[in-house]
Parts: structure tokens; C-alpha cells; sequence
């Protein structure tokens, strides 16, 4: 016996009988087929989409972490730029204060009973 | 690109209509309860549609023999009871020759569209019916190999590769279904 042959005709039988499935089982597929279909997975129109999208948005979607990198470092250093001069001005206008009391010799009667005003004094006198 | 090779609706679609009334069949022939048999192809149907939709359509085929195989084994485990009661009882009820009447598809197909001579689409509704019957009664792993090779026209390694099995395992399969569907049908009067 022909193996290939003999499963051929019983082939060519059975597929005789594709013709004979009842309506209703016929309909139930075909029903069947069109949910499965109504939910197929899509990735070639997503591809297509997602391709066009990084074409078209590359200036904003590409540019924007670099530019929200660089908005990010510009704000940092202009806030530790503007905490800096504004402690230096702050420590200036303490000394300019203290300098022109003493100019001025208008102390108040605090500072000469502040024993560390007195420290101060010797230092800076010792230094010169 | 990779992009323009992936199936489109249109292909899943004629796909499916290709092949659902083979399943039909393959899943009747396994589960041999038509209600259960149809579950099993839209499940399958369904699978194939939501997790391989997108896949190139000449992968289809494989594909989709696989599910369904599995769609039948999971129906299998989980009506197991089910199942052997089925066997158990088939096995005690009368053939089908003894229980045949002519008349009864003779009146079915008057519906149907240029039947051809009484006799002769008598004798094929009849060699279906024994070749259907022969091959439930087939060991399922014999039954998958032979159908898939020579119903769905899956090769040899197709065949293996979905059946999980080697290439040796399927051409023994297949024999094995062709030698006892030949002796069988042979035993029945029906030489093809």
C-alpha cells in the first residue's frame, strides 16, 4: 500500500464532506471568524503610527527632555547664582553696618559690653 | 522591512475561512460533540486573532494548528470524566452502518444544491461516514500526525514542530493512522 496515495483519497473524501456541515455550524463559524477578526492584533497600522509620529514629532518629542535637561541646570545655577549674591550682599551690608558705626563712633552701649567685640578688636589690631 | 511582511485583515480573514471547516472536522473527530467542537475553533479562531494577529500570514497555518491542538488537549483536561464516559459508552452503541438510513440523507440533500446521482452521493455520504468514523477512533497522537500532514498539508517538520515530537515520532504516527484506517476501511468493504 501507498501510504501517500491512500491518505490522498481519504483526503479527497473528507474534503467532500466540508460540503455537508450543518448550516448552523456553518453560520456559528463564519461568526466566529468575523469576532475574531473585530479583535486582531494590530501591530502593522500601530508601527506605521508610531513611525510616522517619531517622523513628524522628532523636533518636539526628540528635542523636549534635552530642552527640559537644559531648562532643568539654567533654573539651578540661576537659583544658586541669585542664593550667592544675594548672601554676599546681605554679609556686605552687615560689614558696611558695623564699619560705619565704628567710623561714625556711634556704637551702642551693647557692643561695648560684648566681650567678643572686644576679642575682635584685639585681633584686628594685632594683625596690623 | 519586517513591517510590510505582517498579515493584514484581509489575509487573517481568507485565512480563517480556509481552514474553520477542516477545524470544525479535526475538532469534531477529537471531541465528537459539535457544540464543544465549534467552542473549540472560535476559541481558537480567537487566539490566533488576538495573540498572532499581527504575525506574517504564512506563519498561519502552524500557528493555528497548534492552538487548536491545544484548544482540543485543554477540553480533553478539562472534561477528562466527560470524555471517558463518552468513549465508554461509544464503545456499547451500535454501529453507525446498522443505524444508517439512506432515506434520511437523501432527504437532507434534496436542499442542497445539483447533487449527482442518488447512488453515487449515497456511496460517498457513506465512505465519509466510515472514514469519519475510523479516524474518531484513531489514538489521538495518530490522528493529529495524520491529519495534519495530509489533511492540512503540513510537512513533516511542520508537523513535528507543532506536535512537539520529532520527525521520526510524526512519520511512525502516520503510518501507523494510514495502516489502520486502510485495514479497517478495507474490513468495511471500502477500498479507496
Amino acid at each position: 500500500m501507498n501510504e501517500e496515495r491512500y491518505a490522498y483519497r481519504v483526503r479527497q473524501t473528507l474534503n467532500h464532506g466540508l460540503n455537508d456541515i450543518p448550516a448552523a455550524a456553518s453560520r456559528r463559524l463564519e461568526a466566529a471568524r468575523h469576532l475574531a477578526l473585530s479583535r486582531q492584533k494590530q501591530t502593522v497600522s500601530e508601527l506605521v503610527f508610531a513611525g510616522a509620529g517619531t517622523l513628524a514629532s522628532s523636533a518636539s518629542k526628540v528635542h523636549i527632555p534635552f530642552l527640559k535637561q537644559a531648562l532643568a541646570i539654567v533654573a539651578l545655577l540661576l537659583g544658586m547664582w541669585i542664593s550667592f549674591y544675594w548672601h554676599s550682599v546681605q554679609y556686605v551690608t552687615e560689614l558696611e553696618e558695623v564699619d560705619s558705626a565704628l567710623l561714625a563712633d556711634d556704637l551702642p552701649p551693647e557692643a561695648f559690653l560684648d566681650n567678643d567685640f572686644f576679642e575682635w578688636l584685639k585681633d584686628d589690631s594685632s594683625e596690623e | 522591512m519586517k513591517e510590510t511582511t505582517l498579515a493584514s485583515p484581509q489575509q487573517l480573514s481568507s485565512f480563517l475561512e480556509s481552514v474553520e471547516r477542516r477545524a470544525f472536522k479535526q475538532a469534531m473527530f477529537a471531541v465528537r460533540d459539535e457544540e464543544a467542537a465549534l467552542d473549540i475553533v472560535q476559541d481558537a479562531m480567537m487566539k490566533l486573532a488576538e495573540k498572532y494577529g499581527d504575525r506574517p500570514d504564512e506563519e498561519f497555518p502552524m500557528l493555528f494548528q497548534r492552538i487548536l491542538q491545544n484548544t482540543i488537549r485543554d477540553y480533553y483536561r478539562r472534561s477528562k470524566v466527560r470524555s471517558m464516559w463518552t468513549t465508554l459508552l461509544s464503545a456499547f452503541s451500535p454501529d453507525d452502518d446498522e443505524d444508517y438510513d439512506p432515506l434520511e440523507t437523501l432527504a437532507a440533500d434534496e436542499d442542497d444544491a445539483g447533487p449527482k446521482t442518488p447512488e453515487s452521493k449515497l456511496l460517498q455520504v457513506q465512505t465519509l461516514n466510515l472514514i469519519e468514523d475510523e479516524i474518531k477512533k484513531l489514538p489521538p497522537r495518530q490522528r493529529e500526525a495524520f491529519l495534519m500532514r495530509y489533511w492540512e498539508d503540513m510537512d513533516v517538520a511542520e508537523t513535528a514542530a507543532v506536535m512537539g515530537c520529532s520527525e521520526g515520532s510524526v512519520k511512525t504516527h502516520c503510518s501507523r493512522a494510514t495502516h489502520t484506517l486502510a485495514v479497517a476501511l478495507s474490513a468495511k468493504g471500502i477500498k479507496l
